[in-house]
């Protein structure tokens, strides 16, 4: 089996997320984006994993999950905070800081 | 004692139909619930999607022989991370069929147009990089042939790498996610002046009413 | 060994077999709990349906079968239809690891089996099993969540949150009371744990508090009372399955009920010793398999009845009781104890205890 597939199909939806974060106003919309890229490239990350021959893509790919763990976390506190202040989630008014 | 263990799911996936025809019914799955996810108007609906590109990449894991690799990834990412992003929808409200969760027509163009560049450079690379490569996965129990690069991989040999030869990053992640729970529980606590505000008792049925908006109906 | 007809025969064989005896224990099981319910209480319980009562079950499967299954108008159809498939799958998903007996060889000869066909009394030997029964579990939090949020219904909703909020937290506390099984056994097999028991090495003894603690945190994965708060009939109706009705509520009812058997299983196989018990067990008798399968559904029995036995006792505990009980007194206590644990298997491994603790 040749590896294209997987790596053709990492980078559609690695894609898939790019539009995804750039075309989405909605925070959490951003946020699932967000795991779709992270997803790609941890498919990324086992299939030349393999290609080498050894475990190091699969090791990374594991870090990826726990940092991917902990970035959700974060990142819905900042939703929640954001919807607590001003009854919306939408990442586009979120400009306090613009000058 | 008992048979070697442990080939149970890449059998099932590889033998039944083929490890290649598999990928490919896998990559179809993943790409339709991809695309639901960033053109759904529904939060709810995008998590459950999510879900299947998730189980997706898991069962691609298992297929290129990271099965304790395509464990983990459901019980943290469906089981934990999804959850949690449901919780998210739930608390923030995120009503039906929301019209605002998209940018403006031009900016979804230029997004999409964005995507589609990246991911012909992607491809592009790739091809021309990658496109004779050949990989072998190793289903079943057949034993390990030299040019066979896969076979499922043990928790024994992932610890020992992770555990040998990455310890430093392992560390360096623990900390990220003490600092990540630290984080969200500062970001999600509520202010303490609200706490000494005196607050008006209220029965949680009327505020969930008002959070699902439909009080007035039911 | 190759991937012939045979195989496929077995495979089948046991994925049949473990259905039926697990729809047969928890048809049982169903009627049982009235049952005792009704002893302890001084009541009588069913006992119209056949001798006892005993297709009390059978005859209120009918009935759920025959009723109507409403779908309100308010509800979201997509995610109203999946929760109860969801709750299902997982809870009989989660069986595939448990070992029923030892494995027995057909045809074959010697330990390896040449020739013949090697019957796992389980039906997928994985080398990763408990983080298959742990992935299983977490995916079944999705029953309540897609339920509560689907329904499009206050009571639900509040159900829903409540049963993911706890089911996630008491996650943690299971794995976690699970990772000192895998410690001491030094394998993430299922039956490979079962073996590192055997010869009477339960590790109920050793590992008694994690044991304890993965009881109580089952009893929460469950929605089991004390834990039931996900459907405290006085404050939400029914909880998140309050607007089904017909055949999804009979799914939810069966999750129910195969999620607690799952679960008593696997507490026998990490704690308990699996199928190892007094009677010939391990090739010295032809029928070792079966004496095994036997012991273990014993074992399984016992640990279903304090389900019940805890059912009848004692009230439910308050949502911040519940939570205070899991962040505060489960995972932390859990933790230190596998710190212990991990120290005591590498001081085994390694006969340098001064160093490990940092020492020296």
């Amino acid at each position: 089996m040749t590896v294209n597939i997987f790596l053709i199909l990492a980078a559609f939806l690695f894609s898939l997320g790019v539009y995804g974060v750039l075309a989405r106003r909605n925070a959490v919309m951003l946020l699932l984006s967000v795991e779709l890229m992270l997803n790609g490239v941890n498919i990324m990350l086992v299939v030349f994993g393999v290609m080498v021959g050894n475990l190091t893509g699969q090791v990374f790919a594991l870090f990826v999950i726990a940092v991917a763990a902990a970035e959700v976390g974060v990142g819905l506190g900042l939703v929640l905070l954001m919807y607590r202040n001003k009854q919306h989630v939408n990442v586009d008014d979120a400009d306090l800081m613009k000058g | 004692m008992s048979a070697p263990a442990g080939q149970a799911v890449p059998l099932l996936l590889g033998l039944a139909i083929g490890p290649t025809i598999a990928a490919v019914v896998i990559g179809i799955v993943m790409v339709v619930a991809g695309i639901r996810l960033v053109t759904t108007d529904n939060v709810v609906h995008a998590a459950i999607s999510l879900m299947g590109v998730l189980a997706g990449v898991a069962a691609t894991f298992m297929l290129l022989g990271a099965e304790f690799l395509g464990w983990t990834q459901v019980l943290v990412y469906i089981g934990a991370i999804v959850v949690l992003f449901l919780f998210g929808v739930m608390l923030t409200r995120a009503r039906l069929g929301e019209a605002d969760l998209d940018a403006p027509v031009a900016q979804r163009w230029a997004a999409a147009g964005t995507a589609v560049l990246v991911f012909g450079l992607l491809t592009t690379v790739f091809v021309k990089v990658f496109g004779s490569a050949e990989i072998t996965v190793v289903t079943g129990q057949a034993p390990r042939e030299p040019g066979a690069l896969t076979s499922p991989t043990t928790a024994a040999d992932l610890a020992h790498d992770l555990f040998r030869d990455w310890v430093l990053p392992f560390e360096a992640v623990s900390l990220v996610l003490l600092a990540a729970l630290i984080g969200a529980i500062v970001l999600a606590r509520r202010d303490d002046r609200e706490h000494t505000r005196p607050r008006v008792a209220r029965p949680e049925i009327e505020v969930i009413d008002e959070e699902i908006g439909r009080g007035g109906e039911t | 060994m190759e991937f012939d007809g045979w195989t496929a025969l077995i495979g089948t064989g046991t994925v049949v077999a473990v259905f039926v005896v697990v729809m047969l224990m928890v048809i049982l099981a169903v009627w049982a709990e009235r049952r005792v319910a009704a002893v302890m209480q001084t009541r009588i319980g069913p006992n119209r349906a056949g001798p006892f009562g005993l297709l009390q079950t059978i005859a209120d499967g009918i009935k759920l079968l025959m009723k109507e299954s409403i779908t309100p108008r308010q509800v979201d159809r997509l995610v109203y239809e999946l929760a109860p498939l969801l709750a299902v799958l997982p809870a009989f998903l989660a069986l595939a690891i448990v070992p029923f007996g030892p494995g027995f060889c057909i045809g074959g000869q010697g330990t390896d089996c040449s020739g013949g066909y090697f019957v796992d009394m389980q039906i997928a030997n994985l080398n990763v099993g408990v983080l298959w029964f742990l992935s299983m579990s977490a995916i079944g939090v999705y029953a309540a969540l897609l339920a509560g949020w689907g329904s499009g219904s206050k009571y639900p909703l509040l159900g829903g949150v409540r049963a993911s909020a706890q089911v996630i937290s008491y996650e943690a506390a299971l794995s976690l009371s699970v990772v000192p099984v895998v410690v001491a056994a030094g394998t993430l097999d299922t039956q490979g744990i079962v073996l590192a028991q055997s010869q009477y090495r339960w590790f109920l003894l050793p590992l008694f508090i994690p044991a304890l603690f993965f009881f109580v945190a089952a009893l929460a994965e469950t929605n089991r009372p004390p834990f039931d708060l996900v459907e405290a009939e006085s404050e939400l109706v029914g909880g998140f399955h309050t607007e089904y009705s017909g055949v999804r509520f009979m799914l939810f009812f069966l999750a129910e009920y195969v999620n607690v058997v799952t679960i008593s299983a696997l507490f026998v196989t990490f704690f308990l010793g699996g199928w190892t018990g007094p009677y010939p067990v391990a090739g010295s008798v032809n029928w070792a398999p079966l004496f095994g399968a036997i012991w273990f559904l014993a074992k399984t029995v016992c640990i279903i009845g304090i389900f019940f036995w805890l059912r009848v006792t004692l009230p439910r505990l308050r949502y911040d009781q519940l939570m205070a009980l899991c962040w505060k007194r489960l995972i932390p206590i859990n933790l230190v104890y596998l710190m212990a644990v991990a120290v005591w298997v590498a001081y085994q491994a390694t006969g340098d205890l001064p160093r490990l603790v940092g020492g020296g």
